[in-house]
Parts: C-alpha cells; structure tokens; sequence
C-alpha cells in the first residue's frame, strides 16, 4: 500500500517560510512549492482528469497564494490555505471544461502517472478507475479523492471546503457507490 | 446516517491506484518561480512591491468600501444618475447545462468615468453574528479581505470592487463558510454547493 498521510494542514516550519519570503526571500518560496507540489498534483491531476489543466491549476494556485501572501491570517496553515486557492481553482477550471464537450483522451490517463513496470492488465484497470472518477460530479469527485486519497478526516476536509460534515459524508457515499457501478459495468460484472 | 469510515476493499483498492504519484513536468517549478516576480514582495495590501499598473489589472484593484462609496457618489452626480441600473432577480441559464446563476439586485455602482470595476453590495442579515466576510475569485478566496460592518443589529453589508463579469463567493460568517442565501448557488447539487455566484452587468451607455 502506497504512503498517504494525508494533507498537511499546520506546519511551524511553513509560519517561518511564509516569513522569509515576506522578508524577500523567494528561496523560501520556492521551497513551498517543493514541499507541496507533488500531493497537490496529485489531487489536481485526479480532479481534472488531465495533466495540463493540472500543471496549470497548480501553477496558477502557487501564484496567487504568492500574490496574496501577506493575507494569509494563519501562515503555519499555509498548506491548508494554498489547497482552498486549488480546490477552487479545480472547481472553475472543472466548471469551464464541463462545459465543453467532456472527452477523455484515453492516452492522457497514462501520463497522468508516473512512470513504472506494471502487468497490463493493472494498466487497464487504472485507467477504468480515472475514467469512472470522471464521470463522477465534482463535488463527489472532490470530496472522494479528500477522504479516500488524501486519507483526511471529514473534519478537516469541511474544513477545507465550508461544506457541513453530512453533506460530505454522502457526498462519498454516493461517489463510491457510483465508482462501484461504472466499474462494475466496465468489467462486465 | 452514514459511518464515518467503513472498510471496502473494492474501494480501498481504487484509491491505493489513485494514490499513485502523478510527475509533473520536471521544469514545473521553474516555471512557477518564472512567473512570479523575484523582486516584488507581497505586501500588506496583497499587491506587490513591484507591480503592474493597475489600470491595466481591474482585477487587483481594490479600494475601501467607504472610500468606493465616497467616490462612487461624486461620480454618480458628475456624469449622470441614467447610469445606475436596478437589475430584478433574474435567472440565466447557462450553456447548456441545467445550472443557474442570479443576478443580484443593483445598483452596481460604476467608479471611473470609464467603468472597469464596479461597487457591488453584499448584504447578510443575521443578529447573532459576531463577524462576517465575503470571499471570492475576486479577492483569492481571503477571509481578511472584504469584512462586512454590521449597519444594524442584524445587517451586515460592505462594497467590494468587481470588474464586470460572473465572481464566485461564499460568505463567511463566525469563521463558517457557507453560500449566500440571497444568491442562487453555482452548481445544481443534491446536498448544497461551494459557490454562490454573483453576476456583474457593465452599465448601459
């Protein structure tokens, strides 16, 4: 099983981050995008079911938490705050691309992960997986992805989201009952 | 009543494979440091020390809701009162989707003889409330931002500066965010939405 602890939402060493690139040091910041590039890419690469809209929603996030940086009230959370900027910035690109016609190229769900020796018929799968995510709403693909991928607890993910524990925790249930049937259907059962 | 977590192996099994690292680009982080500007430090206002002039981004502009009012009644009455638009609750279908958005009541207030941003009004009305804000596409989604004053024992109002267009926003009120039950929600959902949307009309000519 692959290590997830889910995301980071306090972290002392971050108040000091944000701090030094207050001061000027964008050192500081380019570390912050080391720290929480690859699990945010993750969550924006399962959102948008494709790699560019990921890298741009993540870059465009990592830039506008830059800009509004002195108005993060709570810099040790700055993981949290960074990932409403994404989570939000996954709705309005999700919303945009809804509204064209949804097509999922299938070649795109093998770049969406990185590179490895796997049997073909895991490959098959996992590509059923992404596909069936995103059929899913976005709410519900949201709120699956926090709570399955991420590993975090409803708590953190309302607070997250500004979305009432209830509503999340049927939101999942709901996304997981869908995933079972799409995959269900996909695999003849 | 839904359990908080139960065990599903079927479940767990799709998201062991969704856990799986996704690589960017390995030039990803150059790119983000590339784009911002390494001499300009955000400063308190959120702009930065080094910026853009801000006629050339509506979108960064941001004055106090006294202070946008102040201005906006003196243009009010310089350029003429024909200006000012009251809008009705209106419903826009949107594409092709069942999804609606509201406009909310005017007046837009516009602040520039040439209009790029508007004084849009954002009302809640609560008693008990010890503090609200609105937060936004416009203003990064900061709590901090635009902090509603309380006019009244129960009304809570403040002016925020919008170019014209569709803003997304929530209210937060004692630190709960919620959606703007005066405005139709973003996205139809079963169990509530993230967004309320808030629709800015340039103000005929």
């Amino acid at each position: 099983m692959l290590n997830s602890r889910g995301l980071p939402l306090q972290n002392d060493s971050d108040a000091a981050s944000v701090a030094r690139v207050l001061a000027g040091d964008m050192a500081a910041y380019s570390a912050l995008v080391t720290k929480y590039k690859a699990q945010y890419a993750r969550f924006a690469a399962r959102m948008l079911g494709n790699r560019e809209d990921a890298e741009e929603a993540l870059q465009d996030a990592f830039v506008r938490a830059y800009r509004s940086l002195a108005k993060c009230d709570d810099p040790a959370r700055f993981g949290s705050w960074l990932f409403r900027i994404l989570a939000n910035r996954c709705r309005t690109s999700g919303a945009r691309r809804g509204r064209r016609e949804k097509t999922f190229v299938r070649d795109e769900i093998a770049l969406l992960d990185a590179a490895e020796d796997h049997p073909e018929e895991r490959a098959a799968w996992r590509e059923e997986i992404q596909l069936a995510l995103a059929q899913l709403d976005d709410d519900q693909r949201e709120a699956f992805l926090l709570k399955h991928v991420e590993e975090m607890g409803y708590e953190e993910i309302s607070e997250l989201t500004g979305v009432g524990v209830s509503a999340l925790k049927m939101r999942v249930k709901r996304a997981c009952e869908r995933l079972r049937v799409l995959l269900q259907e996909a695999n003849g059962v | 009543m839904v359990s908080d977590h139960e065990f599903d192996p079927f479940i767990d099994d799709i998201a062991d494979e969704l856990r799986r690292p996704v690589r960017f680009d390995s030039s990803f982080e150059s790119r983000v440091m590339a784009s911002l500007d390494p001499s300009a430090v955000p400063l308190e206002n959120g702009r930065t020390s080094k910026s853009t002039p801000w006629i050339l981004r509506p979108h960064t502009f941001y004055v106090s809701p006294l202070a946008g009012l102040a201005v906006a009644a003196g243009l009010v009455a310089i350029i003429t009162m024909s200006v000012l638009r009251t809008q009705p609750n209106e419903q826009v279908a949107i594409g092709d989707e069942s999804r609606t958005e509201v406009v909310l009541p005017g007046p837009f207030v516009p602040v520039a003889a040439v209009p790029t941003v508007y004084a849009a009004p954002f009302t809640y009305i609560d008693p008990n409330a010890k503090s609200v804000a609105v937060v936004g596409s416009f203003n990064d989604w900061d709590a901090t931002a635009n902090v509603l004053t309380r006019s009244s024992d129960s009304v809570w109002s403040t002016n925020v500066m919008l170019a014209p267009g569709r803003h997304e926003y929530q209210l937060v009120v004692d630190g709960k965010w919620m959606t703007d039950p005066a405005a139709q929600r973003s996205a139809d959902s079963e169990f509530g939405t993230a967004n309320s949307v808030l629709i800015v009309s340039p103000v005929p000519r």
